[in-house]
């Protein structure tokens, strides 16, 4: 029996699962959607704060992905799983944001002085390289160090990889977020493991050196 | 076994995806081989530092934020903004889009009852009054202006509603009717009256545009209470 054909009473929305809360909220019970929030808040922000390496971003774009999901919950079939829809809506706003980065790249604008008149003075716009992995700094501690490298996995892999390695993800659901085939799935998490690997092993080599001084 | 073909089936086992036959071969392949024994040890300490990661939590305004954001696709919604369609709504806003539609010209209508018994434009009929004939007759209208005077010789018979400058439909009357029509405020040249009309029409859209703005602040006054009641 669909959840709308159920008697107005006061139904238990913990108790559902999330394709029977979304039914209901396509019959306009709004209180069904601010429990699948509660489920998945935390979860997406993880997910995209992997991706995206900055958590205000991250808190940005959940936010966008739950508000898309509530406006186009007419839309959902629950021949899918809702959280293969939210994890799609979610990867597919961030691959847009990746695309519109690449069109414009991260540039500053300087004030160049020139010393041979007053007036020689001209704005010169330089690429803002603040923010990229690649600057290293200092050794940090094991979660930002896995964190960076996780940043470093290039953007064609780094969905398929944390879908999988850290959202635990099958091989099917990450198709079905990504919109690949299964085969390329496959391929992108492995690529993707090696290139974490290549990141992180003289990391976690280093460390256990140290532990080994230690004792 | 070559050592691609081990490092694939690695990562068929880190899936759960290799049955144990395949898993018996990868076993005995890393006991052979160093290298592949070692990239085996660096990803699995890789990959469970990665899946170690700590769960991250939202801010505490997080759920008001979703929802505040709702709230303004909503409103954009509502207010048919490119690009935007309504799921449920629809069928909703187009009832109240109707209701308010009607409520709208009702108000309109009764301030403009309002305005006119109010005599706001008493200058302007007491002109007409001074101008024109007890009779209703068209008959002080310039001779030469045949043309214009061919158009007001219809003016006492008619008797159907007619678009004029202070009010938006008069029913004319007989003789009274002619009276207050403001066909009949011709007191100079052709020009001079569609001057008057003119600046007359221009005050009556400066005013109907205030009383827009008045509704649209209504409207979107109970749009937001109606929202309100509707939101998760």
């Amino acid at each position: 029996m669909r959840p709308a054909e159920l008697p107005q009473r006061k139904i238990d929305f913990g108790g559902l699962t999330d394709e029977e809360l979304m039914l209901l909220v396509q019959e306009g019970r709004n209180q069904a959607f601010d429990v699948l929030v509660g489920r998945y808040k935390n979860r997406l922000f993880t997910y995209l704060c992997r991706l995206l390496g900055n958590q205000d971003e991250a808190e940005e774009f959940a936010q966008e992905a739950f508000v898309k999901a509530y406006i186009h919950a007419d839309k959902y079939r629950t021949i899918a799983r809702f959280s293969t829809w939210l994890y799609t809506i979610a990867t597919n706003l961030v691959r847009n944001r990746v695309r519109n980065v690449k069109r414009r790249p991260a540039v500053v604008s300087m004030w160049s002085e020139d010393s041979s008149g007053e007036d020689a003075g001209k704005w010169m716009e330089i690429r803002d390289d603040s923010n990229r992995p690649d600057f290293e700094a200092e050794r940090r501690n094991l979660n930002e160090m896995v964190q960076e490298a996780i940043e470093k996995i290039p953007g064609k892999y780094r969905p398929a990889f944390v879908l999988r390695e850290m959202d635990d993800l099958s091989y099917e659901e990450i198709a079905a977020v990504t919109g690949l085939k299964l085969g390329t799935v496959r391929s992108r998490i492995n690529r993707g493991r090696a290139h974490f690997r290549r990141t992180v092993a003289p990391f976690m080599e280093k460390d256990h050196d140290t532990k080994r001084n230690r004792t | 076994m070559k050592c691609t073909k081990a490092q694939d089936l690695y990562f068929w086992s880190r899936d759960d995806r290799l049955d144990e036959a395949g898993r018996m071969e990868l076993a005995r392949h890393l006991a052979q081989c160093p290298s592949c024994a070692l990239f085996v040890r660096e990803m699995d300490e890789s990959l469970d530092a990665a899946r170690s990661l700590p769960h991250l939590e939202v801010s505490e305004g997080f759920e008001w934020n979703v929802k505040r954001r709702i709230l303004q696709e909503k409103s954009k919604l509502m207010r048919g903004e490119p690009g935007m369609l309504a799921f449920r709504e629809k069928r909703w806003m187009s009832r109240f889009a109707f209701g308010a539609a009607a409520a709208a010209a009702v108000v309109a209508a009764f301030a403009l009852f309002a305005l006119q018994r109010t005599g706001t434009f008493e200058p302007q009929v007491k002109e007409i009054a001074r101008q024109t004939s007890p009779s209703g007759s068209a008959s002080r209208l310039p001779a030469s202006d045949d043309g214009l005077a061919a158009d007001y010789s219809m003016i006492g018979s008619y008797t159907g509603l007619r678009m004029v400058s202070d009010n938006i439909f008069t029913a004319e009357r007989g003789a009274e009717g002619v009276r207050q029509s403001p066909f009949q405020f011709v007191a100079g040249s052709r020009e001079d009256s569609l001057a008057r009309e003119n600046e007359l029409l221009k005050r009556r859209i400066g005013r109907l545009e205030r009383q827009i703005m008045l509704l649209n602040g209504m409207l979107d006054k109970e749009r937001m209470q109606r929202l309100n009641m509707s939101l998760p």
